[in-house]
């Protein structure tokens, strides 16, 4: 266990939530018009404009093969700056900025999805997040 | 009206006089000069002698004056035009340009024009009275005799007179205090009577960079100074100095140095292909003194001209804002829409109102993206017409006589499209003057005329711009190619066996190839075809060759837009809208679903006797085909690339409208059927369909080669 002052933003994906960390978020947009591409990886959504810049985008419910819903007011779409890419990814929804007291380094399987995904366990008072390594998620 | 002013307007039409007078002085050698040409070289020359006398640029108006002599001698059919006096004119003209260089970067101009006065007062006298008329322009000392007497004091005392030039970089700050910083460190090792620019001359706001001159008197040697200075100039933001003697030459042995100097700008004018190529005439030495010694390879940022350089990372900064733009006014007109429904009658006039500002902001605004689309894009003239000197300059060099046509010069192409791809044009121009064009005697021998002819030609074709060099000449022996790339171990023995005609053409592009036996200083130095093919990869272009000997070789070089706007048709496709590019589009049409026919497995159309073979792009794309209309009629759109035509099944066109092109980025990468992406109107984005991949996907799917599909 380690201290850390990273920040972080807590996501929702139907009743899990994860973290991201907050350097890595280039910008929270609400969800808004994304073209197909046709061909593309299954979990990609699609593509769209942030003033001027095709972005593309991914669900990450369909990432994680979760079951799909439609966008509600709540939808927003994370977009990071993953290794000079801009990339968004649909989520249910977006908590609040947060700041573990801890964060162990990956660890078992908390959730459904693949611990491959994650990069460690955030906890804080009692309770704790899953971090998401968005470098494993985007691939 | 202040100086800075004046300054502008005298260099905006420096600029234009001397384009205008290269321009006329090429045809004045092409046609031998008809009354209009002459005309209008004289008046062009005229103006200039003009303007800079009335700026007070002395040895700018000697000059000219002098041209004017001449140019009179020969309007008033005194002198004939002869290769010696278009040589001299083109000399002239060089120094010229020159000189308004200097005065763009420093606001003064000095040099000596002695050499090619005398040059213009020989052709008037003829060669007989060639006795030396003393150059009465010699070298302004830029130091004036006040410094000069001072150092002539510390001279008495022992010391040595030198000079350093330097480069203060344009990004520094503040240039003026960097150069007293400097002076004060110079000043630590030797005493510094004068600098020039004086500080207080020292204008902070001109663009690029600054050459500061220091006057010094040191007791040091020379290899001591330049070592402190090394020392010095190390961390300052200066671009490169020089320790030269008290008169501004270089120390030691001057020839030696010239030599030196001359080759080396040649020969990095030959790698980065700039403009300014000194033609080689028995003329004088006029590269010597030319105190305009700048850091090679850097372009001063012109100023001047109808046109203003901008970076282009700010226009594209200026269409995302408007981008941005585009949404917001789109938004506003839909929110005003929906507050409409929500308030009460009472605020019919306030909405009213809103209702005529939302719409006079969206007219704005379409033109404003309009305009700065439009701003990106560049004729291709602007490259091409540097290039009727360079082949003429070149042709009487290596003694061919060379025809140069160019065609497609209004093709627009992306203003960065255009910056990067004059190098490798210059260089495939040069090998084609160099290495294609056969001399006079061979030409004739084989029953070619003795003129070569070197073709450049720019067009857009469907989604690229094609740009074609096609010479005459001897073409490419690809025996000798094999040969020379054994000899240079670029390829094994058994390589070469293995390998085709084509594939052999194909090596000179690899790096170190070069079949010249020696070195020329035009092309052969082994790294030209290199450039031009890591150049063209860098635009993402492809580049053919074809070539035949003893008829000809014609490069082709295919650059994708990818920063460039076209005019684009709006289909759709299920529920997308998708962009085809109108250049690639030969018809639109509506046509009864039971003339779709299927030919072996292929879908086909019959057009007016033409056989088309017919895709369904839903296939490709996983959705469903559109629902079956009322009148049963499909629309299709006939789509070609190169000699092959598709027809294409839409469910709706939409409309036509200029586009970006941008790309998906590496992480969408490379999706078949599609080249890019654009943004609409309304702020979303569309696909834009690539014809040539979608001739391969429809090639894939019946497993045969794309080829087959073409009719």
């Amino acid at each position: 266990m380690e201290e850390s002052g990273q920040q972080f933003i807590a996501i929702e994906l139907g009743s899990e939530r994860y973290a991201l960390p907050i350097a890595h978020i280039y910008e929270i947009i609400k969800m808004q018009k994304i073209t197909v591409v046709p061909n593309s990886r299954f979990f990609m959504e699609g593509v769209t404009n942030l003033r001027g810049k095709i972005v593309p985008i991914i669900n990450l419910r369909k990432r994680f093969g979760m079951e799909e819903i439609a966008a509600s007011r709540t939808t927003r779409i994370v977009v990071v700056n993953h290794e000079e890419e801009i990339v968004g990814m649909v989520v249910d929804r977006v908590r609040q900025v947060i700041q573990f007291s801890s964060i162990e380094d990956s660890g078992e399987s908390t959730s459904g999805i693949d611990s491959h995904y994650f990069s460690g366990i955030g906890y804080l008072d009692d309770d704790f997040i899953t971090i998401l390594n968005i470098g494993s998620t985007l691939r | 009206m202040n100086r800075n002013e004046l300054m502008k307007f005298f260099l905006e039409e420096a600029d234009e006089q001397l384009q205008l007078l290269e321009q006329e002085v090429l045809k004045l050698e092409q046609d031998g000069g008809s009354e209009a040409t002459i005309q209008c070289i004289f008046r062009a020359a005229h103006t200039l002698k003009g303007s800079s006398a009335a700026m007070g640029f002395e040895t700018m108006k000697s000059l000219t004056h002098e041209m004017e002599n001449v140019l009179d001698q020969i309007r008033g059919g005194k002198l004939a035009v002869s290769e010696a006096i278009i040589n001299v004119l083109f000399l002239c003209l060089d120094r010229l340009n020159d000189f308004k260089k200097q005065i763009e970067e420093h606001g003064v101009c000095e040099g000596e024009t002695g050499p090619l006065v005398e040059e213009l007062r020989k052709l008037i006298n003829g060669e007989n009275q060639a006795k030396a008329s003393p150059a009465k322009e010699s070298i302004e000392d830029p130091f004036g005799t006040e410094a000069r007497e001072l150092l002539g004091e510390a001279k008495s005392e022992g010391f040595r007179g030198w000079t350093i030039r330097l480069r203060i970089s344009e990004g520094c700050e503040m240039k003026m205090a960097r150069a007293f910083i400097l002076r004060n460190r110079i000043e630590e090792c030797s005493k510094v009577i004068a600098m020039r620019p004086g500080l207080e001359q020292i204008d902070e706001d001109a663009k690029g960079a600054l050459e500061v001159t220091y006057l010094i008197a040191c007791l040091k040697e020379k290899e001591d100074i330049e070592a402190y200075l090394a020392s010095v100039m190390n961390g300052e933001p200066v671009e490169g100095f020089e320790l030269l003697d008290e008169h501004l030459n270089p120390p030691g042995t001057t020839e030696d140095f010239e030599r030196n100097a001359d080759s080396r700008s040649e020969e990095s004018e030959a790698l980065s292909g700039k403009e300014n190529e000194s033609p080689a005439v028995p003329a004088a030495p006029v590269h010597s003194a030319a105190p305009s010694v700048r850091t090679e390879g850097e372009e001063p940022r012109r100023v001047t001209g109808q046109s203003v350089r901008v970076d282009v990372d700010r226009l594209e900064n200026l269409m995302n804002l408007v981008g941005e733009l585009v949404i917001d006014q789109t938004r506003i007109a839909q929110v005003g829409g929906l507050l409409r429904g929500l308030v009460s009658a009472d605020a019919d006039d306030t909405m009213d109102e809103f209702d005529s500002i939302a719409n006079h902001i969206s007219r704005v605004v379409g033109e404003l993206q309009e305009s700065v689309m439009k701003t990106r894009m560049l004729p291709i003239e602007q490259l091409f017409n540097r290039f009727p000197r360079m082949i003429r300059d070149l042709a009487q060099k290596i003694g061919k006589p060379i025809n140069l046509l160019l065609e497609g010069k209004e093709t627009e192409l992306d203003r960065t499209v255009i910056e990067e791809i004059g190098d490798p044009l210059i260089h495939l121009l040069r090998n084609s003057a160099d290495h294609g064009i056969e001399d006079p005697e061979k030409r004739l021998a084989s029953g070619k005329p003795e003129v070569g002819t070197i073709r450049l030609k720019a067009l857009h074709q469907e989604n690229q711009v094609v740009l074609t060099i096609e010479d005459d000449g001897a073409g490419i022996d690809a025996e000798k190619i094999k040969r020379s790339a054994l000899n240079k171990k670029l390829i094994t023995e058994a390589q070469a066996d293995q390998m085709s005609e084509q594939e052999l053409i194909y090596l000179i592009f690899a790096p170190g190839f070069s079949t010249a036996k020696e070195i020329s200083d035009i092309s052969g130095r082994g790294v030209g075809m290199d450039i031009v093919r890591s150049h063209i990869e860098k635009l993402n272009g492809i580049i053919d060759v074809e070539t035949k000997p003893g008829e000809g070789t014609k490069f082709t070089i295919k650059l994708p837009l990818t920063l460039a706007i076209m005019r684009g048709l709006l289909i759709r496709i299920h529920h997308s809208t998708y962009a085809l590019p109108i250049s690639s589009i030969i018809e639109i049409m509506r046509l009864p679903r039971r003339e779709i026919h299927t030919i072996k497995g292929q879908m086909a159309v019959r057009i007016r006797e033409q056989v088309l073979p017919l895709v369904w792009i839903h296939d490709h794309f996983n959705v469903p085909r559109p629902a079956v209309r009322s009148d049963d009629n499909v629309f299709i759109v006939i789509v070609g690339a190169a000699e092959k035509r598709i027809a294409l099944v839409v469910d709706e066109l939409v409309g036509n409208q200029e586009i970006v092109v941008k790309s998906m980025g590496a992480y969408v990468g490379k999706v078949d059927g599609i080249s890019g992406a654009t943004i609409l109107g309304d702020g979303g984005v569309a696909l834009i369909l690539d014809i040539t991949g979608i001739f391969n996907l429809s090639g894939r799917e019946k497993g045969l080669p794309p080829d087959t599909l073409a009719v």
